[in-house]
């Protein structure tokens, strides 16, 4: 690495400590979601708990992602384990990327991060983390009174037409012989920053513009991490319950049920394709969500189709 | 074709699964020549039910030199999952050999198991080209 991007990597007082993470933990999650699942909420929280176990804040990277990459690479090769859990996140990014070629506008203001995750999930509940990240950004933006927030399937945070959180997920196995299966997480939340490059500003929006004011981003981290732990903890948790026949593998998981109270797609007009804006497929009306995430498209003709991946774009009078 | 209809069934009340008619397909040459690769070849199968993309080196030798030409090694990333916004590269664990067929469409998802490439090692190359010759004989001598 040149001397120059050393010296923009060097870490920076974190936004959130892991000390401030388990503090709100214990004195806001714990109480908020014990109102709901009861009893049940401490053990998906001590499942959940892996998540920040150790935080890294940069002033600028070039992307979070590539950088977790490069650092589990380095642990691997060091004989050293690493750390699920860990979560990286910078001021800046550089050179942040969305899906396929599109870039992404990471400037300071935002919560730009990756959350490293070494896999322990079976694929029925591995398949929902990038569902667990969009419904931790949609309960997060909840907090502040947004409540015209919505997801737009898989997991975009929209404030109507325009997006305010954008989540990414990569799986790889490690390079060095570990066998070691790894989940990185990228997250983007348009929190304090308000200006986007002409070509996004009708598409974006940041939390700051929607309620009028500077949000707190330190507090805005420590609250959607511990949204973050929470909802990763369902995943295993609900594993857990499904392994010993506690709830039942062919109904809805919970957090698909939280996406349907959250989507803003469902009964709408849709254009789908794997990459939409370069290759749309077809138009069709999102129907509603499967058991296991996919989502259900009516075709004009009435039949529906379930695809498992993918992304759409609304077609009709709200646009997005 | 239809082959066998059971009328006797007509406006009768009839459980799931009970046959109502039966319906021949002839294979084409193709197909044939397709059934046979199918049990010479080896089949790289789906880890999941999702989308599959060749990895973009894989892409590019593919579109520089066509797929017959591309060697493939066990431990290469050969292609790329998409399910559920999460990408996961997928290596090829089978015998060295090169890519003989292709079994997915970019955009179309692929149920778990289904084969996603037919791998061949380069020395037996000849010989199957010696069989599709056979069968494509066989065929038109029959027509």
């Amino acid at each position: 690495m040149p001397a120059s991007e050393k010296q923009q990597v060097a870490p920076s007082p974190s936004l959130c400590t892991p000390a401030e993470l388990h503090a709100y933990l214990r004195n806001y999650e714990r109480p908020y979601r014990a109102a709901y699942y009861g009893d049940a909420a401490h053990q998906i929280m001590r499942y959940g708990a892996i998540v920040g176990s150790r935080i890294s804040h940069y002033r600028s990277l070039p992307r979070a992602m590539d950088y977790a990459r490069q650092l589990i690479d380095t642990w691997e090769k060091g004989k050293i384990s690493p750390i699920s859990g860990t979560i990286i996140t910078a001021d800046q990014l550089t050179g942040a990327r969305g899906r396929f070629t599109r870039s992404w506008h990471a400037p300071p203001g935002g919560l730009w991060g990756v959350l490293v995750l070494v896999n322990t999930l079976l694929p029925a509940s591995r398949r929902l983390l990038p569902i667990a990240m969009g419904i931790t950004g949609w309960e997060t933006v909840q907090l502040y009174g947004v409540q015209r927030a919505t997801i737009r399937w898989v997991n975009d945070v929209m404030i109507g037409a325009r997006k305010l959180a954008g989540f990414l997920a990569y799986s790889f196995v490690g390079a060095n012989g570990s066998g070691e299966e790894y989940d990185l997480l990228g997250f983007g939340v348009n929190v304090n920053n308000r200006e986007f490059p002409h070509h996004l500003q009708d598409h974006a929006t940041s939390l700051g513009e929607e309620v009028g004011d500077a949000i707190e981003l330190s507090e805005f981290a420590c609250r959607f991490f511990a949204k973050l732990s929470f909802n990763i903890g369902l995943l295993y948790s609900h594993e857990h319950d499904v392994q010993h026949e506690r709830a039942d593998a062919d109904t809805s998981h919970p957090l698909i049920s939280r996406l349907r109270e959250a989507s803003g797609f469902i009964g709408r007009r849709v254009r789908y394709g794997h990459d939409v804006e370069k290759a749309p497929r077809y138009e069709a009306v999102a129907a509603g969500i499967d058991h296991d995430g996919g989502l259900r498209l009516r075709l004009d003709e009435g039949i529906e189709l379930v695809e498992q991946s993918g992304e759409i774009r609304y077609l009709d009078e709200n646009g997005g | 074709m239809v082959s066998e209809l059971f009328g006797d069934l007509e406006g009768r009340f009839v459980e799931a699964g009970q046959p109502l008619v039966v319906i021949r397909h002839p294979l084409k040459k193709k197909e044939i020549i397709e059934n046979i690769l199918r049990q010479i070849l080896y089949l790289f199968q789906a880890p999941e039910k999702a989308k599959y993309f060749f990895a973009l080196d894989i892409q590019s030798r593919i579109d520089k030199k066509g797929a017959r030409s591309v060697i493939i090694r066990p431990g290469d990333e050969v292609l790329t999952m998409s399910l559920m916004k999460r990408d996961t590269p997928v290596f090829y664990d089978g015998r060295e050999g090169v890519i003989h067929s292709i079994y997915f469409e970019p955009r179309v998802s692929v149920d778990k198991g289904e084969p996603l490439i037919g791998v061949c090692p380069e020395e037996k190359l000849p010989l199957i080209q010696k069989v599709i010759t056979r069968v494509k004989a066989e065929w038109d001598a029959r027509q």
